[in-house]
């Protein structure tokens, strides 16, 4: 399903906001959001003096829940789009693996899964030869043995991953990067998985350790012109800029990931077109979401409906939204149109006008037949 | 008191007046038979009797302006089996408040209203046929599946919204496949179907008045029945007319074939006449193109492009004629040159097989004879025995190439008199055998034994004492020899 996105006009601390939205990953690789139980269990494990939340104490982030401009969806059509989102995640009576990646996620994607996404992406195939590349370095310059210990590494935070509340596999972990980098300083992947495990809502967390370490794994994936780690990186870098109320980095790092790579994450587009938002330049931000609607998923719209970013731009984003759908109504009726179906607008007076016509035609034939 | 029931599926009565009528009859009834007297009961028996004929009228306007059109009706609502949902169609536009206002007219108490629902409903399968061929959603079935499908589209836009617009894909694709479909059937089968039968009425058309009256009736038949096949608006009930139609088209084709080969014969004699009205040139083109024409006709078992329209047969009789005639009056124009046996002669061309060829080689030297002389008129000057060695010269050409011309002929002559002598001599020899057995010759039968071409040999007569025949359009005679008693 697609979630209200964080956004800095929310009155609530990023870190509280992640203690109340965890996802895991189930035996089916489907993703699932935990419930105020899990939350619980999660949040007090991997926090001290953590205070349990109740339902209530939880903002409610479901479109289906929220008001949305009915240009963008009806109330009406809310169950129906929610049932079709589903499938993404894998959430349906479908058994098939799911594919936990930013583009297959599309707008179902949210920032609280980017450690998720974002090792499932290292999983696949166009990380490999990045990843390859640093293990011949490494064996090279006689550190294979911290090669075994990334991966190592990196299995362990997958098993975190599906049960969030082990803190004591996240700390071991943490120490055995941070071991690991001491020894060898240039693993790039080393130095991204603290960068996510420092934006877990943990004893750990701490945005601004976090974003040097993505800094130097930016840093080493230029350096080795990986172009897909140097995309992730400055996704997330953009983020915590973000976060740091710097829309400006946010914006830099959004488009350096997009000249790396464009096609890959779906989600930098709709952040760029958010950063835009947040600081009022309407004219990029509706620019940008319309790329991001055009290119990858037309249900970011819903997403950007909900997003209090884009309230800021409110005027220009409603013009936007009945300019797109009439856009789309346009190409649909052009398209029946193409399979003979010719539509005509058909008020009370056409009706009238049309039966009018038919009984003097029918009168006709009758006077004529007598 | 009387108790009179109706049975609901047997009283029909749809309209007010009928009603109302046949209840004052029935309270009349009742009070007739209330006192129970015999007068009573007579009373009562006339009523009866103006009742069965009141029932009797109403179930006959029941059954024309109610039933029959509830029918055709329900028959239409069949053919557009769906919701008509906004936004409309042109076509749903068109159609729904004329559908409307029939369904309107047919739910009254009243036969003339009911009535009136007939010219409308006439209308909407008059907009339905056009629409469906238009359209090329000849099936109902077809029709009815992507309408739905347009109307699970309609349900989605119904909202107005962003999304409602982007997440039709699917449907849209749906729609799109289901109409690739339809338009493949409705090419191999619908028209397919609609062509071979128009072609087959057409041929059976030309061939009308040469087929027997019950064979005749029999294709009517199976015309009929296709014709119906072709308003089914069901691809399932083409196919089967497809079948029917080779039927039928093998039964028309029979009835071709024998028409064509009539024609055949027809068309060959003509051209066999013309040999000697055209050049030879001219006749030998004509005649192998008509050979190619009846090749093709053949194969194709068709006689449509079985005449000689267009051989410009006149043209080509005018030319030889024109050309003659000119050649006749240049040679009477010229002094030097007029022979009167030269002129009947080539007046006696008109009717010859004669090449053009030959015509003008001897031309050649009538025009060679007149430019010369032209020549030797003008007034140059030149030695008077040059003029006459010229003039001599000049006349052994021409009567070279005029005996040459009139031997070539009467050689001709001379062979076509023998051959005629020839052919009155073997009917003389048949008629002699047939006589001296004592049997009365049959001239078709004698004439059927000489190979000589039809159009150049004719048994005239035969009597016991002489056989006249016609050979290229001279009469011989001969004596039938005596028979030995």
């Amino acid at each position: 399903m697609i979630l209200k996105p964080f956004s800095m006009k929310m009155d609530i601390e990023y870190r509280k906001f992640l203690e109340q939205n965890y996802y895991i990953v189930l035996k089916n690789n489907s993703l699932k959001r935990v419930n105020i139980k899990g939350i619980n269990s999660i949040s007090g494990s991997n926090n001290d003096n953590y205070v349990e939340l109740r339902e209530e104490d939880l903002i409610n982030r479901r479109f289906e829940d929220l008001d949305i401009m009915p240009a963008i969806l009806q109330n009406s059509e809310k169950s129906g789009i929610s049932d079709m989102l589903k499938l993404r995640t894998g959430q349906s009576e479908n058994e098939s693996q799911n594919d936990i990646l930013f583009y297959s996620l599309g707008s179902v994607f949210s920032m609280e899964m980017t450690d998720i996404v974002s090792l499932n992406e290292l999983l696949s195939q166009k990380h490999r030869d990045g990843i390859d590349i640093i293990k011949d370095t490494m064996i090279f310059s006689e550190k294979g043995h911290l090669f075994e210990k990334f991966t190592a590494n990196l299995d362990n935070y997958l098993k975190y991953l599906r049960n969030p509340s082990d803190f004591g596999l996240l700390k071991q972990m943490k120490e055995s990067i941070e071991e690991t980098l001491k020894e060898y300083d240039e693993n790039p992947y080393d130095h991204f998985m603290l960068g996510l495990i420092l934006l877990r809502p943990t004893r750990f967390y701490d945005e601004k350790r976090s974003a040097e370490e993505f800094c130097k794994s930016l840093h080493i994936a230029k350096e080795i012109e990986n172009v897909h780690l140097t995309a992730l990186c400055s996704f997330i870098l953009a983020w915590i800029s973000y976060l740091s109320e710097d829309s400006e980095s946010a914006v830099k790092f959004s488009l350096e990931a997009i000249r790396s790579c464009p096609a890959d994450i779906p989600e930098l587009f709709y952040n760029l077109s958010k950063y835009y938002a947040g600081k009022g330049d309407a004219e990029n931000a509706l620019r940008t979401l319309n790329e991001c609607l055009e290119k990858f998923d037309h249900a970011y719209a819903i997403k950007a409906g909900i997003d209090d970013d884009f309230m800021n731009i409110r005027d220009d984003f409603e013009k936007f939204i009945i300019t797109i759908r009439d856009q789309e109504k346009k190409y649909l009726y052009n398209r029946l149109k193409e399979f003979g179906m010719i539509f005509r607008e058909n008020t009370d007076n056409q009706k009238q006008e049309i039966l009018e016509e038919e009984v003097r035609l029918s009168e006709e034939t009758g006077n004529a037949e007598n | 008191m009387l108790k009179i029931e109706f049975d609901p599926l047997r009283y029909q009565v749809r309209d007010g007046a009928y009603e109302k009528e046949i209840s004052s009859i029935i309270d009349r009834i009742r009070e007739f038979c209330k006192s129970d007297s015999f007068s009573g009961v007579l009373l009562a028996i006339s009523e009866f009797e103006k009742l069965s004929m009141l029932y009797l009228r109403n179930l006959q306007d029941y059954n024309k302006h109610y039933k029959t059109n509830v029918e055709k009706l329900l028959n239409i609502k069949n053919k557009v089996h769906w919701d008509f949902i906004e936004p409309l169609t042109m076509f749903e536009a068109k159609i729904k408040p004329v559908l409307y206002e029939a369904e309107n007219l047919l739910s009254e108490i009243n036969y003339k209203e009911n009535s009136k629902s007939e010219i409308l409903l006439e209308r909407i399968s008059n907009m339905i046929s056009d629409f469906s061929v238009e359209s090329r959603l000849i099936d109902a079935e077809a029709r009815n599946t992507i309408f739905n499908m347009l109307n699970r589209i309609r349900n989605r836009i119904s909202s107005d919204s962003y999304m409602s617009y982007v997440t039709t894909a699917d449907m849209t694709g749906a729609i799109e496949k289901a109409i690739e479909l339809n338009s493949t059937q409705f090419e191999k089968i619908y028209l397919k179907c609609k062509n071979r039968y128009f072609k087959a009425v057409s041929d059976f058309e030309n061939i009308k008045k040469n087929v027997r009256y019950s064979d005749a009736k029999k294709i009517q038949n199976h015309i009929e029945e296709l014709n119906g096949v072709l308003e089914s608006q069901s691809y399932n009930k083409f196919s089967m007319g497809l079948e029917k139609l080779i039927v039928l088209e093998k039964e028309i084709n029979e009835y071709l074939k024998c028409r064509q080969e009539t024609i055949v014969d027809k068309l060959r004699k003509e051209m066999s006449l013309l040999k000697e009205s055209v050049w030879v040139e001219d006749w030998d083109e004509m005649n192998s193109e008509l050979e190619k024409i009846i090749d093709e006709s053949t194969k194709k078992c068709s006689s449509s492009k079985l005449n000689l329209d267009n051989f410009r047969i006149d043209q080509k009789k005018k030319e030889k004629k024109d050309e003659i005639r000119n050649l006749i009056k240049s040679i009477e124009s010229s002094k030097n040159s007029y022979n009167p046996n030269i002129v009947g002669k080539l007046e006696s061309l008109n009717n010859s097989t004669v090449s053009k060829s030959e015509f003008e080689k001897f031309k050649a030297g009538i025009g060679n004879l007149n430019s010369r002389s032209s020549f030797v008129t003008l007034p140059v000057k030149s030695s008077r025995q040059g003029k006459k060695i010229y003039y001599s010269f000049l006349s052994i050409l021409i009567l070279a190439s005029v005996s040459l011309f009139v031997i070539n002929n009467k050689k001709n002559v001379e062979h076509f008199e023998a051959q005629g002598e020839k052919y009155a001599v073997i009917v003389e020899t048949l008629a002699y055998l047939e006589f001296r057995s004592g049997k009365k010759p049959d001239i078709n039968v004698i004439r059927r034994k000489i190979m000589a071409p039809q159009d150049q040999f004719q048994i005239i007569s035969i009597t016991d004492s002489e056989v006249s025949v016609r050979y290229r359009g001279k009469v011989y005679k001969k004596s039938v020899r005596p028979i030995k008693k």
